[in-house]
């Protein structure tokens, strides 16, 4: 009884955490796809170059 | 020859290191770093110093260290090693990024290897001061019409290094930023474990080595990657003393921190990497206690790897920063002539318009309007997203009370804050440790992720660092000059190396290559404007260029004449050969004064050519004709 409650307490703050890094992540993945949008011909450089 | 030299040292300095201490592997390696370069540098300037500067020397005494470092790994002590941690593997999801990078780094390094030395402050001073190193024998820059003279000259060390390892050429020399690449993987990667773990090792080396600007001047004579690798190795090599403790980490500190003090004159931003010292020695009796035990060695390797330009001022000027003035509340403590600021701000403007620009630069990146990279700017967006979430590091840091991240962290604001205050020409390449910091930053805030979400940010790591070498592939096709070389290069074909120089500088490397036929090798070339002096000698160099000017000059012991004899004898007492007048289109007024005097002269000077175009102004050379008696 006791141990299960430990591991649902732990699993619930383990979530909250992932959770939040979830949001960071998204944050980071935003900049990441905002950064390309105004760099998108970089990608056109490849071509030129083989 | 010189790649061979070189990376036989820094192998050697690793198995050494690797044998003798239990290493993290990327300490071990970036510690070989560190003793690599700072032996090449204390060579140097032994030898130098010495009067004994040649290939010769420098070949032996490479060898010779080289040898000592096998015998440390042949006789180890008698340490008991215990287990040591392994390398962390690659994770799956940077592979296509790390293989795109090394591609594109191969390119970018096979395009400088073939075409000859590059970029502006290349040709006019960190490659001259080595040439006339090489050829003198020795460190004198007697009669150097700049200030750069009194310039931290580490970079310049290790470039004659690599110079006089491959016989004196300058191919090996143009390519000396090279040698800051694995000190720079090692230092992110070390950083990226001491604070993130393991699984972040690589992605944080990977992000710092891929940079755009420091692959993209990984190919040009600059020294700005050179000292964000030291940079970043005094504050990796801090963090894990503070950490861990121990003569090794706190050495190669202080050797790390010689080396970028010694590399570039901008102390202040050197000088917070004394935070993890000072938060060592004040939260741990046990780092106090060592650190005033082996303080001789802290301050005896930060003297030989960092103070020695500084000192060689305060001998020649009694000012050790010359040519900067230092005054502190109206008292002036050292007595130079030039202020900080003073100097040129408007490179700036290439890139925002007022200051505050600098908070949301990391996400546009744009030079004179335009988003691309140079050898000016290029950060990538794995530093846009670092940049944005870095305040979150340091909550994390705040809570977890990680002292050793906090410490590493504060570097950040304080070297910012001090680059926003003191520096007097703002332009990203100066502070590219910064978006180091950031990287690392970032790695230590998804420390606690899961599997699975640190696979979905390794993903987007890895898309945004293939962005960053894209857009160094962009830099390479975008410029008729490296297109030009890339194209010859894929077929097979030796770059025509003025024809690369016409591309770049116009009507000035049509001068360069015209005077280059007449060259014999022993020449003397005198120049009115230092700027761009280097091709001036010729190709390969032959001819040895000094700049003598007909009006006044500030720093002390620089060539010129006052009047038209002072002029004319001192052209005389160099025994010139050649004389090259530019008029600059930025600096029109610049040579009248030899004109003139040229044309009161007719008998001693005959015209070779005159080229001229809108972007680069007018030059023409002269033969110095001996007097008639």
């Amino acid at each position: 009884m006791y141990t299960g409650a430990v591991i649902r307490d732990n699993l619930r703050r383990w979530g909250r955490g992932d959770r939040s890094l979830a949001g960071l992540a998204a944050c980071a993945w935003g900049v990441i796809l905002f950064y390309i949008v105004g760099h998108s011909r970089f990608f056109g450089a490849w071509l030129k170059l083989f | 020859m010189a790649a061979i030299f070189a990376l036989a040292l820094l192998v050697s300095a690793f198995a050494a290191l690797q044998r003798n201490f239990r290493l993290r592997p990327e300490e071990a390696w970036l510690y070989a770093g560190i003793l690599s370069c700072s032996e090449a540098v204390l060579l140097t300037l032994g030898l130098g110093l010495g009067g004994r500067l040649s290939s010769g020397a420098v070949c032996a005494a490479t060898w010779a260290l080289t040898a000592a470092h096998m015998v440390l790994y042949f006789v180890p002590q008698n340490e008991r090693l215990g287990r040591r941690a392994a390398a962390a593997p690659l994770p799956w999801a940077l592979w296509p990024a790390a293989a795109a990078a090394v591609l594109v780094l191969g390119i970018r390094l096979a395009i400088a290897g073939a075409v000859p030395p590059d970029s502006w402050d290349g040709l006019s001073y960190h490659l001259p001061i080595v040439l006339r190193w090489i050829q003198q024998g020795n460190l004198d820059l007697a009669g150097w019409p700049g200030p750069e003279r009194y310039y931290a000259w580490n970079g310049e060390l290790l470039s004659a290094w690599l110079a006089l390892l491959g016989g004196g050429s300058l191919s090996a020399a143009k390519l000396c930023q090279v040698a800051g690449l694995p000190v720079l993987l090692a230092a992110a990667g070390a950083l990226g474990r001491r604070l993130a773990g393991p699984g972040w090792s690589w992605a944080c080396g990977l992000a710092a080595a891929a940079m755009p600007i420091v692959v993209i001047q990984s190919g040009v004579p600059y020294v700005d990657v050179l000292y964000s690798a030291f940079w970043l190795a005094a504050a990796a090599a801090g963090v894990a003393w503070l950490r861990s403790g121990g003569v090794l980490h706190m050495g190669a500190y202080a050797a790390a921190f010689g080396l970028a003090l010694g590399s570039k004159s901008t102390a202040y931003l050197t000088a917070p990497l004394l935070i993890p010292l000072a938060v060592a020695l004040w939260s741990r009796p046990a780092a106090r206690r060592e650190f005033v035990r082996w303080s001789p060695l802290w301050v005896g390797l930060v003297a030989l790897t960092g103070l020695a330009c500084y000192w060689r001022n305060w001998l020649q000027t009694g000012n050790p920063i010359f040519p900067f003035e230092l005054r502190v509340a109206g008292w002036t403590v050292f007595r130079g002539i030039t202020r900080p600021g003073d100097l040129l701000v408007s490179m700036e403007k290439w890139f925002f318009s007022s200051m505050w620009g600098w908070a949301w630069y990391p996400f546009v990146e744009t030079i004179k309007g335009q988003a691309v990279y140079t050898y000016e700017n290029g950060f990538g967006p794995v530093a846009a997203a670092a940049w944005a979430l870095s305040p979150v590091a340091f909550w994390k840091a705040w809570r977890r009370r990680d002292a050793a991240a906090l410490a590493f962290l504060a570097l950040l604001p304080l070297t910012a804050a001090l680059f926003l205050i003191m520096h007097p020409v703002r332009v990203p390449r100066y502070v590219i440790f910064l978006p180091l910091v950031c990287i690392v930053a970032l790695a230590y805030v998804f420390k606690r992720a899961g599997p699975r979400l640190r696979t979905a940010v390794l993903a987007a790591w890895a898309l945004a660092v293939l962005v960053g070498v894209s857009g160094v592939a962009d830099y390479l096709v975008r410029n008729d000059a490296s297109s030009y070389a890339w194209s010859e290069l894929r077929r097979g074909r030796s770059v025509d190396a003025w024809r690369y120089y016409k591309d770049q500088f116009l009507s000035l490397g049509e001068a360069w290559a015209a005077l280059d036929q007449r060259l014999r090798p022993g020449d003397v070339v005198a120049v009115n404007y230092s700027e761009l002096m280097l091709p001036w000698s010729g190709m390969p160099t032959k001819a040895r260029v000094v700049a003598v000017r007909h009006s006044a000059v500030d720093y002390p012991g620089a060539y010129f004449g006052a009047t038209d004899r002072e002029w004319l004898d001192l052209l005389q007492k160099l025994q010139v050969h050649y004389l090259a007048v530019w008029s600059p289109s930025w600096y029109k007024d610049e040579g009248d004064l030899e004109r003139e005097a040229i044309s009161q002269l007719p008998a001693r000077f005959r015209s070779l050519g005159k080229w001229q175009d809108a972007q680069m102004g007018s030059i023409e050379i002269f033969e110095f004709l001996p007097a008639v008696i």
